[in-house]
């Protein structure tokens, strides 16, 4: 055995070395935090994430808070929540994925948001199966599945296109018709066209083509390019309406065919209902975002049903216009939000969601976190971020806790 | 199981003064940044009255933590780790090939030594995972002496503590070496592992078939490598109307891995056992 | 008895052994002679399993090698087959430590008989030393069958006579020996067959006894006869 003592002395510090570490001396200390009610609805800080960074270390730790806890980045980083979570950005938002949780089999293949409608009662997924671009058969054939949430029942069926405008970007329904909204790129130099294809729910064929916007050929410094804006979550009353938007841009670096960087000049939005075939341009304040944004200010926009809201924020104040698609009632700037209505210093962060507001604000000590509706302008929820367990409080400081941004759960939304 | 053991020691006990070599470039070069780093500082506050000390984010100022000085050890721990790295990485080709060279070629030796030959291949692999697994150990345990060392070359009132985590995050070598939590050191070994049994299989591949066998190891090497690393894409991870979800995927790339794995052990074993020549 | 039995081996497109038959009884000493080239180490690292066969069947006492098989053989090859920085001290620990057949009394005999050291490393040996170590390594395992790769290659006379005491003693009795050697006119009249190679073939196997006495001829004649038709 004396003769062993090499490989046994090593073989039992590679044992215990790393095992001691792992049982004994991994734990960071790092405190941890909540978000507790302080005033309103406790449900309406259910959703609510705070990112940020905590510092009090040698290098800051990126965390996220909620009402059941912190969740610190750098404790979960591994090679598994990698992999996994390069399919997030497909979700959208929760509602999906909880969907995708709850009917793992009937949403198989059907993860992307843009290809989703999804609701209370049902769940509608339209995708290409066979794309047909031949010079003399541009068509295609759409798979549509519709399942029914109340029964369970699920029905798919195939629907020819005569011809396919391309890669789909929204999906709702209205009545009987199913809009599958499409963007069409042509050739590099060109800005998309963008097509409403209309499928008939009842007889499960194609019903027609509309056309949302043309393309425009780029050249030169300055060019347009199209997209649409969504409706911002799948759970929201769905609008009869589609909002377009049409950016002028100017050539930084580059050049059109290749590749090339570019500023935005000048933005247009345009509702156009799916149900009259009519395309209004919005006022042109709603797509002067270039104007929203500086060093110190921000906006965030939001389509709810036809509820087209902006927000323009700074430390000082939220600034919020609203714009009904449906009766054209403008209310611009019409509600101002201080910090120091809800006790606190700054505005940090804001977004808007379900006609609501969300404000992560900044005060002497720990960040606060209110939910205000837009329509009555009523305080839903103030909520502030506390230590997990009052010791904690003893060794760290809450002024270490520098929060950026405010989420609903977990998936931002992009204005 | 007797004689694996003694094979695996044997392994060991030729390995011998590498290791020492290591340990003690390891301890030389970070003990020795250690005290040039700190002696630096602390001879600027003995030296100039005026000087307020190192500035770091949320440590009080003019006083020093084990952090500041891992931080700003970052190269010399590197260097140390990067040669460590470098030995074992050869000595997985070598701990076989030197078996046939020279004039005494010890593979004859083991190839008849009673027993399963697979006892050999296990025995290699085992001396493998205790070097790089003491070497991990190793420099755990510098640690605390480091600190040690720290604590007794600069004057408490000039001193705050340190939690380990931190102190290892603070330097970007050890930040590697030994991941924040148990699943992540799981899986960046558990996959050196593999990449070393795959390597031991290309390895008795050449040594069976000689000069074909070069070409057959390399395939074997490569396309391992390459199903290893291009399934999770292959499978259509991260590309929207996938049929598998993610975990699904994951799961798929992990029993693939390990089903990798147990094929070349077996692959191996049967090389060994029944095509390896002299 | 080892018996070869129909034996193929290449390397590449290179045929080794081709189809070759014979036997070697336990209690005998039989000799394998062919000039080099001739197939002779490979036919006897493919009995000990050192290198694969690409046809035919070798058994020992009726037996694949198997894994128990190296307590029942052992194998001196012309060359160390230990780590060179290993002392002869060691090398025997380590026989001891593998090999249950070791007889550590009679490996400390040989020692003595061949003059080693014990504290000696191997890479620092001559030829000579070396053989001996090796042959010591062999002997000092209680095996039924030995076979041994030119046991006498290089080496000085002293050294040679040696080895050749080791032959004709109580060592060898009882087992069964299979070697090869150039040396014909010197262990001619230790071996009990002799068995003729070429080209991977076995031209010719017999009694060495039996044609001294019947055709009057010693090995080398045979050998004349039968290489230089």
């Amino acid at each position: 055995m004396r003769r062993y003592w090499l490989t046994i002395m090593l073989g039992l510090l590679a044992v215990s070395g790393i095992s001691t570490y792992y049982f004994f001396g991994s734990k960071d200390h790092l405190p941890e935090f909540k978000l507790v009610t302080l005033q309103g609805e406790p449900h309406e800080g259910e959703s609510l994430t705070l990112s940020g960074t905590y510092g009090g270390r040698k290098q800051s730790e990126f965390l996220e808070i909620t009402k059941e806890g912190s969740r610190y980045n750098g404790r979960e980083r591994n090679l598994r929540r990698g992999l996994i979570s390069k399919v997030g950005w497909f979700y959208r938002d929760g509602i999906l994925e909880s969907f995708i949780g709850e009917h793992r089999n009937i949403a198989r293949g059907k993860n992307y948001g843009p290809q989703a409608l999804i609701n209370e009662d049902e769940f509608i997924y339209a995708k290409w199966v066979d794309r047909r671009s031949a010079s003399t058969d541009q068509g295609g054939t759409l798979q549509i599945t519709v399942f029914d949430r109340g029964s369970g029942e699920e029905r798919e069926f195939e629907a020819d296109i005569p011809v396919h405008p391309g890669t789909i970007a929204d999906v709702r329904r209205l009545g009987e018709e199913l809009h599958i909204v499409m963007f069409k790129h042509l050739l590099l130099d060109t800005s998309a066209e963008i097509y409403d294809v209309v499928i008939n729910l009842s007889t499960e064929q194609w019903a027609r083509t509309d056309k949302l916007a043309e393309g425009k050929k780029m050249s030169g410094e300055v060019f347009n390019s199209n997209d649409i804006y969504r409706n911002e979550a799948f759970s929201e009353p769905l609008s009869e309406f589609i909002l377009i938007r049409e950016d002028k841009q100017a050539v930084v670096s580059g050049s059109i065919g290749g590749n090339f960087v570019s500023r935005e000049l000048s933005r247009q939005f345009y509702a156009y209902s799916f149900l009259t075939g009519e395309k209004e341009a919005l006022p042109a304040f709603y797509g002067s975002s270039n104007s929203f944004v500086s060093d110190s200010d921000y906006y965030m926009t939001s389509l709810y049903g036809n509820l087209f809201s902006l927000v323009q924020f700074n430390k000082k104040e939220a600034v919020v216009s609203q714009y009904n698609l449906s009766s054209k009632e403008e209310r611009r700037e019409y509600v101002t939000l201080t910090p120091e209505q809800f006790g606190a210093s700054e505005i940090i962060d804001a977004i808007i969601k379900s006609n609501k507001i969300y404000l992560l604000l900044a005060t002497t000590g720990a960040p606060v976190a209110a939910v205000v509706h837009l329509q009555g302008e009523k305080l839903l929820y103030l909520g502030q971020v506390t230590y997990e367990t009052p010791e904690a409080a003893k060794t760290e400081k809450i002024e270490y806790l520098r929060l950026r941004s405010i989420n609903i759960k977990g998936i931002r939304i992009w204005g | 199981m007797k004689r694996y053991l003694k094979l695996v020691h044997m392994e060991v006990h030729r390995f011998r003064y590498l290791m020492l070599f290591l340990m003690g470039v390891i301890l030389i070069f970070q003990v020795g940044a250690i005290i040039s780093v700190l002696s630096r500082e602390l001879s600027q506050r003995w030296d100039d009255p005026t000087y307020n000390g190192v500035r770091s984010p949320f440590v009080p100022e003019g006083m020093l933590s084990f952090t500041w000085v891992i931080s700003n050890t970052n190269f010399w721990f590197a260097v140390p780790m990067l040669i460590s790295v470098a030995v074992i990485g050869l000595y997985v080709f070598f701990v076989w090939y030197r078996e046939w060279l020279g004039r005494s070629t010890f593979i004859y030796r083991l190839l008849m030594l009673p027993g399963a030959r697979c006892q050999i291949y296990l025995a290699k692999l085992t001396a493998i995972l205790i070097f790089v697994f003491s070497l991990v150990s190793y420099q755990l345990l510098l640690l605390p002496l480091q600190k040690l060392l720290f604590q007794m070359m600069v004057p408490a009132e000039w001193r705050v503590d340190s939690y380990w985590p931190e102190v290892i995050h603070a330097n970007r070598a050890l930040d590697l070496l030994i991941p924040r939590n148990i699943e992540q050191f799981l899986s960046i070994y558990g996959l050196g592992i593999m990449a070393v049994l795959i390597i031991f299989t290309g390895i008795l591949l050449e040594r069976s078939y000689r000069r074909i066998g070069i070409l057959y190891g390399l395939l074997y090497v490569v396309g391992n490598a390459i199903v290893a690393l291009y399934l999770p894409d292959l499978l259509g991870l991260g590309l929207p109307g996938t049929y598998l979800y993610p975990d699904e995927i994951v799961g798929l790339v992990v029993g693939v891995c390990l089903l990798l794995l147990v094929l070349s052990v077996v692959f191996g074993f049967r090389l060994l056992a029944n095509k390896i020549t002299v | 008895m080892i018996k070869v039995e129909n034996v193929h081996k290449r390397y590449g497109l290179r045929k080794i052994l081709n189809g070759v038959s014979f036997t070697a009884e336990k209690g005998q000493i039989t000799c394998l002679i062919g000039i080099n080239g001739a197939g002779k180490s490979s036919l006897l690292h493919a009995i000990m399993g050192l290198t694969p066969i690409h046809g035919g069947h070798i058994a020992i006492d009726g037996q694949p090698l198997g894994t128990a098989g190296y307590e029942r053989i052992a194998f001196v090859p012309d060359h160390l087959t230990m780590p060179p920085g290993m002392r002869i001290n060691e090398a025997m620990r380590f026989m001891e430590d593998f090999y249950k057949g070791w007889n550590m009394a009679r490996a400390n005999d040989l020692l003595r008989f061949f003059g080693l050291e014990s504290t000696e490393r191997l890479g620092n040996m001559s030829k000579g030393t070396a053989a001996k170590f090796s042959l010591m390594l062999g002997l000092g395992q209680d095996t039924d069958y030995i076979l041994m790769d030119e046991p006498f290659s290089g080496i000085d006379l002293f050294s040679r006579e040696k080895i050749t005491e080791v032959f004709s003693s109580e060592l060898i009795e009882g087992r069964g020996v299979l070697f090869t050697t150039h040396e014909i006119a010197e262990m001619e009249r230790l071996m009990d067959k002799a068995v003729l190679i070429q080209d991977g073939k076995i031209i010719r196997s017999f009694d060495c006894e039996a044609v001294r006495y019947q055709e009057g001829k010693s090995v080398l004649d045979v050998m004349r006869e039968v290489y230089q038709s």
